[in-house]
């Protein structure tokens, strides 16, 4: 499909590419190629792909269904109002592309990959082209520095070595201190008396997770969080709430992966606990909570 | 939805959040996950209802090809890959085949006709097609998990899509 021959008649290839390109099946640069057949505009294929895209389109029903948790629709509806409020829906000023109406927002971990490109809009897979026609013709061009930037990089691969078994030490460091912390929460479980809490993550990092593992025999609470970096100047803390008061139960230090583990210790119960929450601080902590939640979980 | 009105989305929850939870799940086999992506997913629809347009297809497609979107991003973001993978089989057991009361009869049509129309293609096919749905993967790694020729994949996947096409053909025409 990489020529640039329009079709008269479909081909088992084009059927093929088609097919494949609707189930975002193809592999980036395929897909690309695809695109930029069409684009010149082969109505043989893309009267195909449009077939096909409606295929994709309708097994999603297949799947069994199952009902979600009813607070989620709370949380939507919580999330919603949020939204209205703090940002103007873009309804009257966003101009619908001409051809995919979906673009696909992507998250900064994922891959970039054959299957979003489908939703892409063609604008975007024609950027990218026209960016990587450059940066070939640019190295074309310039080969005399590419080869000196290659004896720049021999000199990097040392740095990089070196580098590198600074992050295996790093990666040990963090086993290490992940099987410590296994071992803690081991020992909650072990009590007879225990409970666990889950936090969610709540509108200013809704990835956010934690867990609070609280032996109720022991006072002890073990907590493990993932938290995205915390702002200069800020730092995570853990409140215990019960009906009366907000109790700070320290502060949570996440390392580089986002990875934050504690153990808290009262002389006396916490009781009755209502929920666990993580909040952004400043630097220092607070007395009471004042900035937003990140992470909450009520205790049922 | 399209006019931003809060209600709307709410009722569109109400009337497909079984079908969107369940598609998702079956991407993402763990449940926390799967309720993240829940609300990703409608917290999207209500920022682009305004640029959907109706001509294009049918909003059931355009919400579970969002919902699948979402679910697959997040499977290749990789966080809860080490996850609940021994869930998927038992979720599909226990809510196979049974429709909500509240799932409104165009909706388990549609179903039903996807799914016969799914059971008419060779297990092989299937597979292929299943793979590249709910798992996102590409033509390649679909061959190399299952031990199969490249062209045979291809293969398949082409006679399987074409198999749906016809079979669903009077069901998207009609733009259940």
């Amino acid at each position: 499909m990489t020529d640039s021959l329009k079709h008269d008649s479909v081909t088992k290839e084009g059927q093929e590419t088609a097919a494949l390109y609707a189930l975002g099946a193809l592999t980036q640069l395929e897909a690309r190629a695809f695109d930029a057949h069409l684009q010149e505009g082969c109505p043989t294929c893309r009267a195909e792909l449009e077939q096909f895209d409606q295929v994709v389109g309708a097994l999603g029903s297949a799947a069994p269904t199952e009902a979600p948790p009813t607070y989620l629709r709370d949380l939507l509806c919580v999330r919603i109002e949020k939204e209205t409020t703090e940002t103007p829906l873009p309804s009257r000023s966003v101009i619908p592309f001409p051809d995919k109406t979906i673009p696909t927002l992507r998250t900064p971990t994922s891959t970039p990959s054959a299957f979003s490109r489908t939703f892409l809009p063609w604008a975007v897979a024609a950027v990218l082209l026209i960016a990587l026609a450059y940066a070939l013709t640019a190295w074309q061009k310039d080969r005399r520095s590419l080869q000196a930037s290659i004896e720049a990089n021999k000199k990097e691969a040392v740095v990089l070595a070196q580098q590198e078994n600074a992050a295996l030490k790093e990666q040990l460091d963090n086993e290490s201190a992940r099987s410590s912390e296994l071992a803690q929460i081991n020992a909650v479980l072990r009590s007879p008396q225990r409970r666990i809490i889950p936090l969610e993550g709540q509108t200013p990092a809704p990835d956010s997770s934690a867990k609070v593992y609280w032996d109720l025999q022991a006072n002890t609470w073990v907590v493990t969080a993932d938290l995205p970096p915390a702002p200069e100047g800020k730092v995570y803390q853990l409140w215990f709430v019960t009906p009366t008061a907000k109790i700070s139960a320290g502060l949570i230090t996440p390392n580089k992966a986002g990875h934050g583990f504690a153990v808290v210790r009262f002389a006396s119960s916490v009781t009755p606990l209502a929920a666990a929450a993580i909040t952004l601080e400043p630097a220092g902590g607070s007395q009471q909570p004042t900035m937003p939640i990140y992470a909450l979980g009520k205790v049922s | 939805v399209a006019d931003g009105d809060q209600s709307a989305l709410t009722a569109l929850y109400d009337s497909t959040s079984r079908l969107v939870f369940g598609l998702v799940l079956r991407v993402v086999t763990d449940r926390s996950t799967a309720e993240e992506v829940l609300l990703d997913v409608y917290t999207q629809v209500w920022r682009q209802a305004s640029t959907y347009d109706a001509k294009r297809g049918a909003p059931l497609a355009w919400l579970m090809t969002i919902a699948r979107t979402r679910g697959i991003d997040r499977l290749r973001s990789g966080k809860h890959e080490h996850q609940h993978k021994e869930s998927l089989d038992s979720i599909g057991e226990i809510t196979a085949g049974a429709p909500s009361p509240e799932e409104d009869t165009v909706t388990a049509e549609r179903r039903s006709l996807v799914r016969s129309a799914l059971e008419t293609l060779s297990a092989e096919q299937r597979e292929v097609i299943e793979l590249a749905y709910y798992s996102g993967l590409s033509h390649s790694e679909i061959a190399l998990r299952l031990g199969q020729p490249l062209g045979t994949v291809k293969t398949r996947t082409r006679l399987g899509m074409i198999k749906l096409r016809d079979m669903l053909r009077p069901m998207l025409e009609g733009q259940i």
